[in-house]
């Protein structure tokens, strides 16, 4: 299968020779999507309204059919393309900050905050991310922040790692010892002097982690804990398809979740397509001939 | 000429990055007999390390052989398939590298990456493998008690020995020694050296290619000594001549960079300026934007290789007609 | 260090570290807002009585710490508290849906184990060419497919072609059912010397394997090319094949060795991922394990069955972990000394 996809990337030239190439691609698909988005708002596509027919395949009317209440699937996947992304947006929002600051003051102060705040994200990152989004969104309920809130403290861990590494890492090395020396402050040496170096990485794993945001929104949608109906949400909606495929719409759950795959291979390409060029280049500066 | 264990005409090796070529080598020519040792020294970028690869074809990605010839006993290497070279590899041409920590598997037990070394090679029983490697590890000094240790449980001396002894197993004909002892402290440095002259006694008929950028090291162990810059040759000769009597400038400078003990100054001078940039390298003669005698030639031709006195050579426009040494360096000159 | 004071040493550390997550869980399940008597009940018209004996009978009204201690030492005995829906011990509801998530994820992982490293080390001795690319591709692709739509795709393509293939439950109810020994169907059945039996628990596995299977496979290709391609590019590796060995020898005695190591560690540590991907798959093909029991008992704000199964999710996370570092330890020479 991998390698009819070969063929069929190649005829459109396509290929992804480099990582640059990659990342060119992803941004490529992941503004086609939102385009999309942009595209059902500006036309004026509801995708609340019921109609009378209910459960139609795909046809030139709805052109990815209708589901059980006669709404136009179409729109609806468009629409949730402001859904998906703006949750998954938010938890790597906060997940980010929550995460990056903690790292950076853990690995820098050492002692005892480093002890016990690598102690409890370790901790967390035991546990798998959406368990832990499955037992926050039970508790707080569903919502928009609320979602993006309980995806988001699955994924601390890891900036909070990433970050206390490179602090350690650079703690030691004589152009910081030269600025504490003129007299710089704590806060000025890790955010201005510090920081900049976790940014390549911590940049790559954003893109990366939306693509996982939209996997644990659609997921927790799917489970019924998501986003309140009749919001148009990808996972809610194949989840609500389950119930037709036996008597053979297949369409429900079908375009929904092909538009999860596409937006989240768009946004992987690029993450992961950043995070090949930010590691060549610091090798390369390892280089000698 | 008869007599040569290795016979370099004018090499070539470049870097095909997607940008840009890297000419690393760029004509270089030399000659190893049987049983002697031949230094190669220059700055870091120079080609030295570049030559080493070369000879045994194992250059990293990108880079490839781009002409020349290399001739080991007469046979042309670079005419070889890919089988009949990994043959020779070890067996008649070793290397021993810098970083011996990276240099073996972490995994695997020194002793039996040395006797890997010789079992890949030769046919013989596994106890015929294990003593030869047994006797190779009494012949670099290291305590039997440490044949089945890991890597990572060795000094830096030891494991320099244990990469010394792994290079002998196959009893070759050549070794190639690039930068043996930088990684190592002074002291260290001095144990293995002392350890690679005996060995070059007890072996008569070993050949030595010592790559390196630090004279004081390669002047101990050499008969003759090779300068490349930029990528090109720039003299060779007897290890005294180009000490003592050193003729093309970038020689000069040099040597008297490194401190002699016996010496009178108290200062000593570095080369001002930087190597080349080996994408865009100068015009003429690699060596004209810091050299203090450079004249207009220099800029335009490349000077040819000439054999200024009995078997020592230099590449420079001040030895050939016009240029200042024309009739011989004064001695005055620094 | 020895090797044994390393494994005691770090089986020691597992106590404070279980500690911690079940802390972390508690602090989620009490501290956080959101009232759970009320989602119990719902926000409707509940008296003030019902309120406050439900709270009671969580034992809610005690203070924070109260509860956390009595909510330790209950761990501790292996009293998980009642299911608030069928009002019997947790711990009864999750011994009655374990074996099938065994089950489910044992041969999952049969399948992603060997498919997915395989690919990964093909893909990283060819590195660079057409092979390489496309099963490159072909995981990266495969990753981005949620794994739960992946089973429901499955589910239609069954239903839409007419296969004759169960897409739901571990066993077909029609079929006599066989004695339950392990709980494992397909254990049970050939106990039983059962081959209706057995056929059947082997086509009731294959969607659902399918589907778990071929996600834990696509993160471990990426895992397994990765560590072999940087193990390609390390030093020994070209002074191995100076020495003269083979491309075939340096692949099989030097690189794969090396890479094996962090290869099977990111595998242990999959678990988590794997827990995750059964708990879906669980749900998309009404298979009766623990992931389903969790999301039902979401679904009936069954305060106690959730606390229980998430720490016991937990609990199988870190018994993974500790294994990955034992096994890590045992093999690499490096890392006692």
């Amino acid at each position: 299968m991998s390698r009819l996809l070969v063929r069929v990337l190649s005829k459109f030239g396509v290929w992804p020779k480099s990582s640059r190439s990659m990342v060119i691609a992803g941004a490529v698909i992941v503004i086609t999507v939102l385009g999309l988005d942009i595209y059902a708002h500006i036309v004026g596509l509801d995708p609340l309204a019921t109609t009378y027919q209910g459960l139609s395949p795909p046809s030139l009317a709805h052109v990815m059919g209708t589901d059980q209440l006669g709404r136009d699937l179409f729109s609806r996947a468009s629409f949730g393309t402001t859904f998906s992304l703006l949750v998954a947006f938010i938890s790597v929002i906060i997940s980010v900050s929550v995460g990056s600051v903690i790292g950076a003051l853990s690995g820098f102060f050492g002692g005892k905050i480093d002890r016990v705040s690598s102690l409890a994200f370790d901790a967390l990152y035991a546990l798998p991310p959406l368990i832990i989004a499955i037992l926050i969104a039970a508790m707080i309920g569903a919502g928009i922040v609320n979602t993006g809130l309980a995806i988001a403290i699955g994924y601390m861990p890891q900036y909070f790692r990433i970050v206390r590494g490179i602090m350690l890492s650079i703690k030691e090395r004589p152009f910081i010892e030269s600025t504490r020396a003129i007299g710089a402050g704590p806060a000025n040496l890790i955010f201005r002097h510090m920081i900049p170096y976790a940014i390549p990485s911590i940049i790559a794993l954003m893109t990366l982690n939306m693509g996982s945001g939209i996997v644990d929104v659609s997921g927790l949608g799917f489970l019924g804990l998501g986003l309140p109906p009749p919001t148009p949400e990808w996972g809610t909606d194949l989840g609500r398809g389950r119930d037709f495929i036996t008597s053979g719409a297949w369409w429900p759950s079908t375009f929904p979740g092909l538009m999860i795959v596409i937006s989240v291979l768009g946004f992987t390409l690029v993450g992961q397509g950043l995070d090949e060029i930010f590691r060549a280049t610091s090798t390369r500066q390892k280089e000698k001939f | 000429m008869a007599d040569l264990l290795l016979d370099v005409k004018d090499l070539r090796s470049y870097y095909y990055l997607p940008d840009v070529t890297v000419r690393a080598i760029d004509g270089v020519s030399f000659g190893i007999s049987k049983a002697e040792a031949l230094g190669i020294i220059g700055e870091s970028g120079s080609g030295k390390s570049t030559i080493g690869w070369s000879v045994l074809r194992a250059l990293p990605n990108p880079g490839r052989i781009a002409g020349g010839d290399i001739r080991l006993d007469g046979r042309n290497l670079l005419e070889l398939d890919r089988e009949e070279m990994r043959k020779i590899r070890w067996k008649e041409i070793a290397m021993v590298t810098q970083s011996a920590m990276s240099s073996f598997d972490p995994l695997m037990r020194i002793g039996d990456q040395i006797i890997e070394a010789v079992s890949v090679h030769e046919d013989i029983p596994q106890e015929g493998a294990v003593e030869r490697a047994k006797s190779l590890f009494k012949e670099v000094s290291l305590e039997p008690s440490r044949f089945k240790s890991y890597p990572h449980e060795l000094s830096g001396g030891m494991r320099q020995r244990a990469m010394i002894a792994m290079a002998l197993a196959c009893k070759p004909k050549l070794v190639i020694a690039d930068e043996p002892t930088t990684a190592l402290d002074v002291i260290v440095q001095a144990q293995i050296l002392k350890l690679m002259d005996s060995l070059k006694s007890s072996l008569k008929s070993l050949s030595i290619m010592f790559i390196s950028h630090d004279l004081s090291v390669v002047a101990g162990i050499s008969e003759k000594i090779l300068v490349v810059y930029g990528g090109k040759m720039m003299e060779y000769g007897a290890t005294a001549e180009i000490i003592k009597n050193s003729l093309h400038p970038y020689t000069i400078d040099f040597v008297n960079s490194f401190p002699n003990i016996d010496a009178t100054k108290m200062s000593f001078e570095s080369i001002p300026g930087n190597p080349p940039d080996m994408r865009n390298p100068p015009t003429g003669c690699v060596f004209h934007p810091r050299c203090k005698h450079a004249w207009s030639k220099c800029k335009e031709a490349v000077p040819a290789w000439k054999e200024v006195e009995k078997d020592h050579f230099v590449a420079c426009h001040l030895y050939e007609s016009g240029g200042a040494w024309e009739h011989g360096r004064p001695h005055n000159t620094s | 260090m020895r090797l044994r004071t390393f494994i005691l040493l770090r089986l020691l550390l597992t106590i404070p570290m279980v500690l911690l997550l079940v802390t972390v869980v508690f602090v989620i399940m009490h501290i956080l807002p959101g009232d759970p008597v009320l989602a119990v009940l719902g926000s409707k018209a509940a008296s003030q009585q019902q309120i406050d004996l439900l709270r009671h009978q969580l034992g809610l009204d005690k203070p924070l710490y109260v509860q956390y201690l009595e909510y330790i030492f209950g761990l501790l005995r292996g009293d998980f508290g009642n299911s608030l829906v069928r009002q019997d011990p947790v711990t009864t509801e999750m011994a009655i849906h374990l074996p099938a998530t065994v089950e489910l994820t044992f041969w999952s992982m049969l399948l992603a184990i060997p498919l997915g490293i395989y690919s990964g080390v093909f893909a990283a001795k060819n590195v660079g060419g057409k092979i390489d690319a496309s099963i490159r591709i072909g995981s990266l692709v495969r990753w981005c497919i949620p794994v739960f739509w992946f089973g429901l795709v499955l589910q239609i393509i069954v239903v839409q072609y007419g296969l004759p293939l169960p897409i739901a439950g571990q066993a077909n109810p029609r079929i006599v059912g066989v004695p339950e020994v392990t709980g494992l169907y397909v254990v049970d059945a050939i106990w039983a010397h059962d081959p209706q039996a057995l056929a059947d628990a082997f086509l009731h596995l294959i969607l659902p394997v399918l589907t778990l299977g071929t996600t834990m496979a696509a993160s471990l290709t990426q895992i397994a090319r990765t560590n072999v391609v940087d193990v390609l590019g390390e030093e020994y590796i070209k002074v191995a094949s100076l020495k003269g060995c083979t491309d075939e020898r340096v692949f099989r005695k030097h690189a794969l060795p090396n890479a094996m190591i962090p290869i099977l560690t990111y595998t242990g540590l999959q678990v988590a991922v794997l827990l995750q991907g059964a708990i879906l798959t669980e749900t998309v093909f009404s298979w009766p394990g623990l992931g389903r029991l969790l999301v039902d008992a979401v679904g009936y704000r069954d305060f106690n069955l959730i606390q229980g199964c998430v720490v016991l999710f937990a609990l199988v996370v870190s018994l993974a972990n500790l294994i990955v570092d034992i096994s890590y330890a045992i093999v690499d020479p490096r890392v006692r000394f």
